[in-house]
């Protein structure tokens, strides 16, 4: 499998943290969980970066929380993808996809040219 | 558990440096909770105690990294490691309005590397005016000057001037490396300050020092105060981060 790069990983995580809320509301541990099971590498700086990508997407008003009482009593955060989060990953999907189209014509390109040196042999 | 654990939230917080009690509260026990709930799973995994909070501690991520990604935005914004970012940010690396680093980007940007509007520094690009050692951009002032308007030890623009010269337009041909067009045909707002630095008579050529050793002297005030004002922020922002834990500034 190819290893993404942090470039690739930056620009996405919000659409990858969206996409791990659109089956239900969940906490801050839990997508870190699920985040590094699906996604090795997209917290290598540590799983407390999660937090802060969290509260600016929830200034964005892209996700919203409420706390939530744990069986033990304590208040935990739990947080749930906006309607505005969802239209913004509809969006980053349909741009992804038109990238990908676009890449893949790049890719084939490529391949299907045929190497000077091999013309000769 | 609750030692280590708390002392690597107080050096979360401390580099973060919420203003706001509520706010700090809230995130903090956010982090608790999740430190809390990594110890138990790695404790189920067969990790022992302390070696289970050790690596949750671990794998949370530097304090100073978290610290500086929560940290809220700010007019202000001082750090003495990373990326300062607001209206006026200083720090090794600084965006900003007015920013002030090592490497300094904004409207205003001063530092050894300074991109922007307006910029000063050891090398300097600027889309209008630029000051520095190494200087381009619109109009450029420096040791090496490139830009539409260049003055220098060594200047090089559509209009230059300075020890060594080149350029569409350069006054005083006679001082001039290269002046692809005589004196006489620059524009007509040129001659006015060409002038100047025509180098034409003694008067003249005093006039040209005067001139420039102002501009000098102006520039490395200016700068002393933006480097003093510099140093100041950082070293109280230094001493805030060390009260909390030396180690932070290591």
């Amino acid at each position: 499998m190819v290893q993404l790069s942090k470039q690739s990983l930056d620009g996405n995580v919000e659409t990858i943290i969206l996409s791990q809320l659109m089956p239900g509301a969940n906490y801050g541990y839990a997508l870190v969980r699920e985040i590094n099971e699906k996604h090795e590498g997209l917290l290598a700086l540590g799983e407390g970066t999660i937090y802060p990508v969290l509260y600016r997407m929830e200034e964005k008003g892209l996700i919203e929380s409420e706390l939530r009482k744990t069986p033990t009593g304590r208040d935990r955060k739990y947080y749930r993808i906006s309607d505005k989060g969802r239209h913004a990953l509809e969006e980053n999907l349909r741009q992804w996809e038109a990238l990908s189209r676009v890449m893949g014509k790049v890719r084939d390109g490529i391949s299907g040219r045929t190497h000077p040196t091999e013309e000769l042999a | 558990m609750k030692g280590t654990i708390e002392r690597y939230l107080d050096r979360v917080m401390a580099v973060a440096d919420f203003g706001d009690d509520t706010r700090s509260t809230q995130i903090r026990a956010e982090l608790r909770d999740h430190l809390e709930q990594k110890v138990e799973s790695l404790q189920a995994e067969g990790y022992d105690g302390a070696e289970a909070i050790v690596k949750a501690v671990e794998d949370h991520g530097n304090p100073v990294v978290v610290g500086y990604r929560l940290r809220p935005w700010r007019m202000v914004d001082v750090r003495v490691r990373g990326t300062a970012r607001g209206v006026i940010a200083i720090g090794p690396k600084a965006y900003g309005v007015v920013a002030i680093g090592g490497v300094a980007v904004g409207v205003f940007a001063f530092g050894g590397l300074a991109l922007g509007i307006f910029s000063c520094g050891g090398l300097a690009l600027a889309l209008l005016l630029s000051v520095g050692g190494c200087a381009a951009g619109g109009a450029a002032y420096g040791g090496l000057a490139l830009g539409l308007v260049a003055f220098g030890g060594m200047a090089v623009g559509v209009i230059a001037s300075g020890g060594t010269a080149a350029g569409l337009w350069v006054p005083g041909a006679g001082q001039a490396l290269w002046s692809h067009y005589t004196w006489q045909t620059a524009p007509a707002w040129w001659h006015g300050i060409g002038h100047w630095l025509s180098y034409g008579s003694a008067q003249e050529r005093m006039a040209f020092f005067r001139l420039h050793g102002a501009i000098g002297m102006a520039y490395m005030v200016f700068l002393a105060v933006v480097i003093t004002m510099q140093a100041v922020l950082m070293s109280k922002e230094r001493e805030r981060v060390r009260r909390y834990d030396p180690t932070l500034i290591e």
